[in-house]
């Protein structure tokens, strides 16, 4: 009788098996280790950060978006790789924050940059991707390759600095001896990490993704391009404050739900800032610390401020507060009724501390206030030009990307937007009033162009014949992020080819794209090549798919040509 | 430093111009002796002998032979007669060689042959001032460092161009110009022993000089404002590198540990700038380094991915330390006005003001005697007649919008302090002086008015037709 079969050793039981985990749960620092040295923020020091799971996580961490490589140059040496998948480190939520511990940095920095990747991506619709590197060949054409993880260095140099480098597709990240200033309250002469700041973190990742998403948003065309840099960096790192439940409401109790007044969620890189010796944070997006009066001011939103601003960061604190200021109008509108049913009608609040269930439900509004102005900020990328932007088309970008996923303006969002720029002076330079609609990207066929209906026609017959449909579908099935990259390539090749087709043929399909295709009618400063045909790049091919407030599903597909 | 050109001593020349006129208001001399700034303004006077006024005396590349012939020539024109000579005013204008090194290399002269009536110096010279005393000390042990570390192998050829911008504040003993520091000490010796020196600060005065009728003596500079003065802006070096630097310039703190891995700070002053105790730091070198090996293949030391190493990057940010540095000093010059009361007409002396000094002057007023409302200083740059050009003409010294455009006076001379040859010698790729769109514009404004010391280059007809009048040692500018 022949033996029974052995059950094979691979399938195993599936019943009983747990399903695998979408979050992996890491401790970490909510702002940066200063907040656990002051007994009134001590208890709202430690966060837990919850960030998708990645099945085949290698110490380093290295991951899929991600690797850490803990490299001391100064100092010589390696900090040895972090293993989160150690049982030990799984079973705890990660290392116990500390500061003593390079480890920890490792999970600090991988925690802090997978939560602003995932928040990138789920207000985006799809995969994000770092920059390209562009590897030259001696005797060949440049060609781009794909780039699969940005590399952190937590520990790179000694100096109270920190930077995303393109070169290196790497951040890197310093740390230095607080100064010997005693007044600043910090440890004198202590270490101070910029690795372990939340804010210094996610501003150097989200540099990274912008430049993954806009190439040419590094090189300052106009005044604004680098300060939007900075400004979308530092607006992506404040937002990510509101994420922290236990500090929101911790705060919105301290400030009695008045987020107009000095408070942690506002301010960027406490620790680094005080360190320094600069009496304050590194930024603040409302207020500042007057040297003079020893004291915390309020801005005051000067119109006229970016006429002579020419900083990057000066310029760019004009475009955060901005944002702050429309995120603040939003969050008062849509507390008034909790304020009015806790104070019996009248909406002045009695004195003394709020009702915890006030403050829970304050923190609610905006948290989710937060996460919807995060989101419009980030979506409103795919709405911007691929050079030269400034604040003014930024505005128009956020308008337009606002206005095509939500068509009922609930809650006065894009008006709230519109004022608190209006307020700063940031306008857009070719638009007839301060109004949505003029804001608004124009769409084709809205120029008095051709017959009635003419330009409609020639694009839906354009779309249709450069195969945009069965290009898109093919994105549909990839599942890695090579892969779409890779595919990604070949569409816009494919892309180019079309267009180049079609609409060197059509003259008004032209004037519509604004391209200039026929053979040797190039204007004089567009490049042609050898063949006569004028140069045109197919810059970038991206996807979304987002969910409208209305629950319907938006389809996009966002097409950048340069020339 | 390199030397342009070899000449043996200071050229013989007379005190007094040919051709020069035998009444003016004003005559300012410019040296003719090489990158840096010499400029003796006399001013007649009634009924006794002119004010002399002596606005810096240095040079980048001279020997202390012919810098003392350059002071001798001072002295014989101040004093054709013999005996000593009288400054009645003596100004530096911030602590750079090319400014101040003729002070130390020819003190013996200074010493003997002149009697100082005053000594003027910007509010940041005065060290009595503990937080100004504390940013001196700070640059000084900066520039140590930093001197130290190119020496280092391995790390100096990183810190390429970083050699050229110490040359200005590269004490140097080999031409005879010593500690530039100690320029600045003298000069407040010799303020101190004439009773009456004086640290000016913006929107100070106006100040009379001694005994000449109808002018006033303006402070535009150095600003007050410490963010205005940290002027300096993003070089292209870092726009090529593709990287967004943060956090602002380097601290003192990178000074530290650079120090330390130069081997230059104390013994066992190095183990503080480690981040972690010694049982986390695993070394090429150290028996747990094969636990990394794997790792490491795939990541750090994976040949394919060599681009991504980093292991000079950390002192990269020093060459635009030693740049703040440099530019820090420069904004650090005193500015000064004279003013020709009754027609208006304004002499502006600059020193090597760089982009956020020229800013701050926006804000700068005077309280005038007989005026209601307070002087702008902008009223002052509106009429211009004489601009002593910032900074040997390099590119960020002079300022567009809120500068030179505002220099509206038809006639306008402007004397650019510069040896060409020398500026075109310093570094890898010589230094752009004068910067081909700043001189263009000064053009647009000055025509043919635009005079450099430089030798090689004479003034042109306009300029001479304007009361420039030139030897081989110097260019004189009349306001008769």
């Amino acid at each position: 009788m022949p033996a029974k079969p052995a059950l094979e050793p691979k399938h195993c039981h599936l019943a009983s098996q747990p399903p695998s985990p979408t979050r992996r749960l890491l401790r970490g620092f909510a702002f940066d280790p200063s907040l656990a040295t002051k007994l009134e923020t001590a208890l709202v020091s430690e966060i837990t950060y919850k960030i998708p799971w990645e099945p085949g996580l290698q110490p380093g961490p290295v991951g899929e978006y991600v690797e850490v490589v803990d490299y001391d140059p100064p100092s010589q040496c390696f900090y040895a790789p972090l293993d989160l998948n150690a049982p030990h480190v799984l079973a705890q939520n990660g290392l116990q924050p500390s500061e003593g511990n390079p480890q920890f940095h490792q999970q600090m920095t991988y925690a802090v940059a997978m939560t602003t990747i995932d928040r990138f991506e789920r207000a985006l619709g799809r995969k994000a991707f770092w920059a390209d590197r562009l590897e030259i060949a001696a005797g060949e054409r440049p060609e781009s390759r794909f780039i699969p993880r940005l590399r952190i260095y937590p520990h790179a140099m000694r100096m109270p600095n920190a930077y995303y480098s393109r070169n290196k597709g790497s951040l890197l990240f310093g740390y230095f001896p607080a100064t010997e200033d005693r007044s600043s309250g910090q440890f004198p002469g202590g270490m101070v990490f910029t690795c372990l700041s939340h804010d210094v973190i996610a501003h150097e990742t989200t540099h990274a993704l912008l430049d993954g998403f806009h190439e040419h948003f590094m090189e300052a065309t106009n005044p604004d391009v680098l300060a939007f840099h900075e400004a979308f960096s530092d607006i992506v790192a404040l937002f990510q404050h509101f994420t922290f439940p236990e500090v929101l409401r911790h705060q919105i109790a301290r400030t009695r739900g008045d987020l107009r007044s000095e408070n942690l969620l506002a301010q960027l890189a406490a620790q680094v800032g005080l360190a320094r010796g600069t009496h304050g944070a590194l930024r603040d997006a409302i207020g500042r610390f007057d040297r003079e009066t020893g004291r915390w001011v309020r801005h005051t939103p000067d119109p006229t401020a970016l006429d002579h601003l020419t900083q990057v960061h000066a310029r760019g604190a004009i475009l955060v507060a901005a944002v702050f200021d429309a995120f603040l109008s939003i969050y008062q509108d849509r507390s008034r009724d909790l304020l009015r049913l806790a104070s019996g009608g009248t909406g002045v609040l009695a004195q003394g501390d709020l009702h915890p269930d006030l403050v829970n439900r304050l923190a609610q509004e905006a948290a989710k206030a937060a996460g919807h102005v995060l989101n419009m900020c980030i979506r409103a990328l795919d709405y911007c030009p691929p050079v030269d932007l400034t604040f003014g088309e930024y505005l128009r970008a956020l308008v337009t990307a606002d206005m095509d996923l939500m068509q009922e303006d609930e809650h006065h969002y894009r008006v709230a937007f519109i004022e608190a720029f209006r307020r700063r002076g940031i306008y857009p330079r070719d638009v007839r009033t301060l109004s949505e609609d003029s804001l608004r990207w124009a769409r084709p066929g809205e120029a008095m162009e051709g017959a009635p209906g003419e330009s409609e026609r020639m694009l839906a017959h354009f779309i249709k014949s450069i195969g945009l449909r069965e290009q898109v579908d093919r994105l549909r099935y990839l599942s890695t992020r090579e892969q779409i990259w890779q595919e990604t390539r070949k569409i816009r090749a494919a892309l180019h080819q079309a267009i180049q087709g079609q609409v060197a043929k059509a003259e008004l399909l032209q004037r519509l794209t604004g391209l200039a295709l026929a053979e040797f009618q190039a204007p004089p400063n567009v490049s042609v090549r050898r063949d006569g045909h004028p140069v045109f790049t197919v810059q970038a091919m991206r996807e979304a798919r987002r969910l409208g407030e209305d629950g319907r599903i938006l389809n996009q597909v966002f097409i950048t040509l340069l020339q | 430093m390199p030397t342009a050109k070899k000449v043996a001593g200071f050229p013989a020349a007379p005190v007094v111009a040919p051709g020069s006129p035998a009444k003016y208001r004003v005559r300012v001399r410019m040296y003719r002796h090489g990158l840096g700034d010499c400029f003796l303004l006399t001013f007649p006077r009634k009924g006794q002998a002119p004010l002399q006024m002596l606005i810096d005396c240095g040079v980048l590349v001279r020997d202390k032979a012919y810098m003392t012939g350059l002071v001798e020539h001072i002295h014989k024109t101040v004093a054709p007669k013999g005996g000593k000579a009288r400054l009645d005013v003596v100004a530096a204008t911030h602590e750079h060689k090319d400014h101040l090194s003729g002070f130390n290399q020819a003190r013996a002269v200074f010493n003997a042959k002149f009697d100082f009536g005053a000594v003027w110096l910007g509010w940041t010279e005065n060290l009595t001032k503990q937080e100004i005393l504390k940013i001196k000390t700070a640059k000084r042990k900066a520039v140590a460092t930093l001197r130290a570390a190119l020496a280092m192998p391995g790390i100096g050829p990183e810190l390429e161009g970083l050699e050229e911008l110490l040359g200005f504040s590269e004490d140097d003993d080999t031409t005879g110009s010593g500690k530039v520091g100690e320029a600045l000490e003298y000069l407040k010796l010799r303020g101190t022993d004439a009773g009456d020196l004086r640290y000016l600060e913006p929107g100070e005065g106006p100040l009379d000089l001694d005994g000449v009728e109808g002018v006033r003596v303006y402070v535009l500079g150095p600003p007050l404002d410490p963010i205005l003065l940290k002027g300096s802006e993003v070089t292209e070096k870092m726009k090529r590198d593709g990287v967004i630097y943060h956090l602002g310039a380097t601290g003192e703190a990178g000074m530290d540990g650079l120090a330390a891995a130069a081997g230059v700070g104390g013994v066992g002053e190095g183990e503080k700038f480690f981040p972690f105790s010694p049982e986390h730091r695993i070394s090429r070198q150290s028996p747990y380094f094969q636990n990394l090996a794997e790792f490491l293949g795939k990541t750090y030391d994976d040949p394919a991915q060599e681009w991504r190493q980093i292991e000079k990057d950390w002192l990269k940010a020093f060459g635009q330390l030693a740049l703040d540095l440099d530019s820090d000093t420069n904004n650090t010059s005193l500015v000064l006005a004279f003013e020709f009361v009754k027609t208006g007409e304004v002499l502006l002396f600059v020193g090597d003001a760089q982009v956020g000094n020229w800013q701050s002057w926006a804000d700068v007023k005077f309280a005038v005697p007989g005026r209601e409302q307070p002087l702008p200083a902008h009223d002052l740059l509106n009429r211009t007649v004489f601009y002593k050009v910032g900074h040997h003409g390099s590119h960020n010294a002079t300022l567009k919008a809120g500068g030179l455009e505002l220099m509206n006076r038809p006639g306008l001379v402007a004397f650019i302090p510069l040896d060409k040859a020398t500026a075109k010698a310093q570094g890898k790729h010589g230094w752009d002086m004068p910067a081909e769109p700043l001189f263009h514009a000064l053009r647009e404004k000055a025509g043919e008015r635009v005079v450099l010391s430089d030798t090689g280059e004479a003034p042109g007809a306009k300029a001479k037709a304007a009361g420039v009048k030139a030897t081989a040692a110097y260019v004189d500018y009349f306001l008769v």
